[in-house]
């Protein structure tokens, strides 16, 4: 019996791995960023375009702070295309702790219902959608504040 | 000891090779299924997953490549989409057929204008069209009539404060254009001011005029009913416009007011009724599971139908618990009609005459509501739905539906006394006894030994 179990689980995996769409898109909310609210002191959007760096104002850094802790993804997407809008990404989320700076989140386009925002962890592989809140309080940011040096 | 070693070893040895073997086999099993791909053997009770005949007959009719880009998610759904447009893929090579996951490929999304998830894309000698229920039945009527290439011609009355189609505005209609144009048709404004409907006009809209139709103008859309006519009316309280002598002599009656429920509603506000009760049958309202109709007025249908070959069919009405009110804001509600409240009616009439035989053939929808057809509220629960369903019904596209979707019969088990002890007998006696007796046999042969 623990033989067939054996084989029917290696088959089963076998052929999940090379299944078509083993690597299609995960549904399940995933967590990009571990940390918790009460770590994080300051929140800065950068426009990359220009370099300009804001602080989140204490309202929005409210919001982003309940957003980024956990950071979580609507969907994972597991390869990054142009149409995402991430080759030039519109924002650069950087949030700072006590331990130090949690890695950046980068900002693209919407998807196509608007429900959400293409995002990135820098310096990892694969896409994200993230909730548009966080697009759209990282684009305040950049509207509402004036360059801080 | 030496032989028992010796035994013991090769008793390892063939088992390692029995799981080798056995891992073998499966693994191959597993590859070649792989390959295999398509093939398959419908064993569902009516053949459900295999396409039916008058499917294939309608893609025997292809002249030229169908392409058909179906937007899901790329879960449990997506796989079923997949399969099913495999299906229309194998039976017709002129079918070419594509899933793509809308997140995933958003520039594809984008260029199509698809905006919801559950979205088929259907291309075919240069027309488009749009279905939003991906099932056989709607991929195949979908295919029929960009075969059959007819493209509908609906005006949208102008001149009376109506909602334009143009208007991007939260009154406006832009979105129930682009729906319209979505699946197959041509929407034009159009002016009554000539006493005469175009004649281009295959359907005609009124989208909540303000100010009353003057007579000639109210004398066209009279005649054009009466000559096989297709309009649809949407109208609410706010109106000075009188629509009752359009649509009376057909059997549906506006009686104005508000409609208040206060049992299904959308964010507590009464006035905003949520409708779930459509108690016909008639294509407009399949596949709504539910209409906001904000500001909502009430309908009458008479009881009799007026004419002969004339069918009223009450299409959605609202709660138990809701009201029609002649002044929501007041106290005293006792001048109140009591729900439930019709907020959409459809009048078909066909009779076969004249004395060269033939067969006349009126619609009439009347919503008694104009603010869910707006830019706002249009994709809003089952509202774009309703409207797809109504312009397909006004056409006469109905007839795309004698492609017959095949339902899963529904087969009640009947628990009589006799099932009753035989799922005893089977579940708490034989089981557990057989589990039982192979435990007593498995220790008597044990004690032998």
């Amino acid at each position: 019996m623990l033989a067939l179990a054996v084989v029917a689980g290696l088959a089963w995996g076998i052929v999940a791995l090379t299944a078509p769409d083993a690597r299609a898109p995960r549904t399940r909310p995933e967590r990009l960023l571990n940390s918790s609210k009460a770590q994080i002191l300051a929140v800065e959007v950068v426009d990359p375009a220009t370099g300009r760096r804001v602080a989140a104002a204490s309202d929005q850094l409210r919001t982003l702070a309940a957003d980024l802790t956990p950071l979580l993804a609507i969907r994972a997407l597991p390869t990054v295309r142009s149409d995402y809008g991430l080759d030039a990404p519109f924002a650069r989320v950087e949030a700072r702790t006590a331990k130090g700076a949690l890695p950046a989140l980068l900002l693209g386009g919407t998807n196509f219902d608007g429900t959400g925002y293409y995002a990135r962890i820098e310096g990892r592989r694969g896409a994200a959608l993230v909730l548009v809140r966080i697009g759209d309080t990282a684009k305040s940011v950049l509207a509402a504040s004036p360059q801080r040096a | 000891m030496a032989v028992s070693a010796r035994r013991r070893l090769i008793g390892f040895g063939g088992a390692g090779l029995t799981i080798a073997l056995s891992i073998l086999v499966a693994i191959g099993a597993n590859v070649l299924a792989l390959r295999a791909g398509s093939a398959a053997v419908d064993l569902t009770e009516g053949s459900r997953l295999t396409l039916s005949d008058q499917t294939r007959r309608v893609l025997a009719s292809l002249r030229a490549p169908l392409r058909v880009d179906a937007f899901v998610r790329s879960d449990g759904s997506g796989r079923d989409v997949s399969a099913l447009l495999a299906r229309y893929e194998d039976a017709s090579r002129r079918v070419d057929a594509d899933v793509v996951d809308p997140d995933a490929d958003p520039g594809k999304a984008q260029r199509l204008g698809i905006t919801r998830y559950g979205t088929a894309v259907l291309h075919y000698r240069g027309r488009q069209v749009d279905v939003n229920v991906i099932s056989e039945i709607e991929i195949t009527s979908a295919i029929l009539h960009l075969v059959r290439g007819n493209t509908p011609v609906v005006c949208f009355v102008t001149g009376h404060g109506e909602a334009a189609i143009d208007d991007e505005g939260p009154s406006g209609l832009s979105r129930l254009m682009k729906l319209a144009q979505r699946n197959g048709f041509d929407p034009r404004s159009t002016s009554l001011s000539t006493g005469s409907v175009d004649p281009e006009c295959d359907l005609l809209v009124l989208a909540g005029p303000r100010v009353p139709l003057a007579e000639q103008e109210q004398a066209a859309v009279q005649a054009r009913l009466e000559a096989d006519g297709k309009v649809l009316v949407l109208i609410d309280a706010l109106t000075e416009a009188d629509v009752n002598p359009i649509t009376a002599p057909w059997g549906i009656r506006f009686l104005g007011g508000v409609v208040v429920d206060t049992e299904r509603n959308l964010n507590d506000d009464p006035t905003s009724p949520i409708v779930m009760d459509f108690p016909s049958t008639n294509q407009v309202v399949d596949q709504v599971p539910s209409l906001l109709v904000p500001a909502a007025a009430g309908l009458g249908i008479d009881d009799a139908d007026p004419r002969p070959g004339l069918h009223v069919s009450t299409l959605a009405r609202t709660s138990e618990r809701s009201f029609l009110s002649r002044d929501p804001e007041s106290p005293d509600q006792s001048q109140s009609l009591p729900g439930p409240v019709t907020v959409a009616a459809a009048a078909d009439y066909s009779l076969v005459g004249g004395t060269r035989p033939e067969i006349h053939r009126t619609r009439l929808v009347v919503v008694a509501g104009v603010a869910l057809a707006h830019n706002p509220i249009l994709d809003t629960l089952g509202n774009a739905t309703f409207f797809a369903n109504a312009l397909s019904w006004l056409a006469q596209h109905e007839v795309l539906l004698t492609v017959t979707a095949k339902r899963p019969g529904v087969h009640p088990l009947a628990m009589t006394p006799e099932r009753r002890d035989v799922a005893f007998a089977a579940t708490v006696v034989a089981m557990p006894g057989a589990a039982l007796a192979g435990a007593v046999l498995v220790f008597v042969i044990r004690r032998r030994r």
